[in-house]
């Protein structure tokens, strides 16, 4: 083996170290195991639909012990009032719902969202769904 | 011919006194303000300076307790306008607590018909304090008669003040 090619050996394996802990040292690692507690209106269950929907590269299980972090939240509709039919045309729910990610191993919150619509198209389907792409971004890019 | 006469009498009698009570229902209070002040109420105490001293270090951790869904919406308020502290999920591993009381009231017809608005009233108080010492280091309230996020919009507020609390700018 000359000199020219195991300096490029040597290069492509630094690259594929510094990948590596690039990776780790995202605060959310893909692949990583998630646990979705149960929220009101039963919404984790909106939520498992929207990460597989919007393809979130982590892995959903069934038992906090086997889960390298949670997610807990909170969901809030108003359904479309007569007012709000008559006057705005409108018969979209009004939707607000709010997501926290914690790391289970040091307790602390690693990513959180918000989102509010005012005429949801599907509901809390939409704000799942909001809910999933931001995180599948924050995986991704790691911002 | 009396009995003509009477009833509006009556009636202008009854409009004159409810006119009398609105005008002076407001005076009542002013006259009692001055005797509560002199009688050395608490009205006039300062407050202890050692609350508003307390510096809250940058990378504290806080612990949210359970605000019927709206910690949620602070810990995404507080990541999303960079206050800098890190949430915790037990009280155990935290330096300071937050804890508080929010409250929304949606839209009605009036508001949507005269006003135009579909947007709810919010409001939220919130009380950091210090673990170890028990001293209630921050608070704030914040009132939104027109939220335009809802709940987002009162939790960023919270924690926009919160953020210009550690780094001094309050």
């Amino acid at each position: 083996m000359n000199r020219k090619s195991l300096s490029l050996l040597l290069m492509l394996m630094l690259a594929a170290v510094s990948g590596l802990a690039q990776d780790a040292a995202k605060p959310i690692p893909a692949g990583s195991k998630v646990f979705i507690n149960p929220m009101n209106d039963e919404y984790e269950k909106f939520l498992a639909s929207a990460f597989k929907a919007k393809k979130v590269p982590v892995e959903i299980v069934t038992e906090k012990d086997k889960a390298d972090f949670e997610i807990t939240g909170t969901t809030e509709s108003k359904k479309a009032g007569a007012a709000k039919i008559i006057f705005r045309g409108s018969w979209r729910s009004s939707e607000q719902a709010s997501i926290t990610v914690t790391n289970l191993k040091s307790g602390e919150a690693v990513w959180a969202y918000s989102v509010n619509k005012s005429d949801s198209a599907h509901g809390k389907k939409s704000t799942a769904e909001a809910c999933a792409k931001h995180l599948k971004e924050k995986i991704e890019k790691g911002k | 011919m009396f009995r003509r006469l009477s009833y509006p009498l009556v009636f202008l009698a009854i409009i004159a006194t409810g006119a009398f009570a609105q005008t002076t229902t407001p005076t009542t209070p002013a006259k009692t303000e001055p005797q509560s002040a002199k009688s050395g109420a608490v009205v006039d105490k300062a407050p202890p300076a050692e609350l508003s001293k307390e510096a809250i270090p940058s990378g504290s951790k806080v612990y949210i307790a359970p605000l019927n869904g709206y910690e949620s919406f602070l810990v995404a308020a507080i990541i999303k306008k960079e206050t800098p502290i890190v949430v915790v999920n037990s009280p155990d591993k935290a330096d300071y607590t937050i804890t508080g009381v929010s409250e929304s009231v949606q839209a009605g017809w009036a508001k949507m018909i005269f006003l135009g608005s579909q947007q709810s009233n919010e409001q939220a108080s919130i009380v950091m304090t210090n673990v170890k010492t028990g001293v209630v280091v921050w608070g704030y309230n914040v009132n939104k008669s027109n939220s335009y996020k809802g709940k987002q919009s009162s939790s960023e507020a919270c924690a926009k003040h919160l953020k210009a609390r550690i780094e001094g700018r309050e």
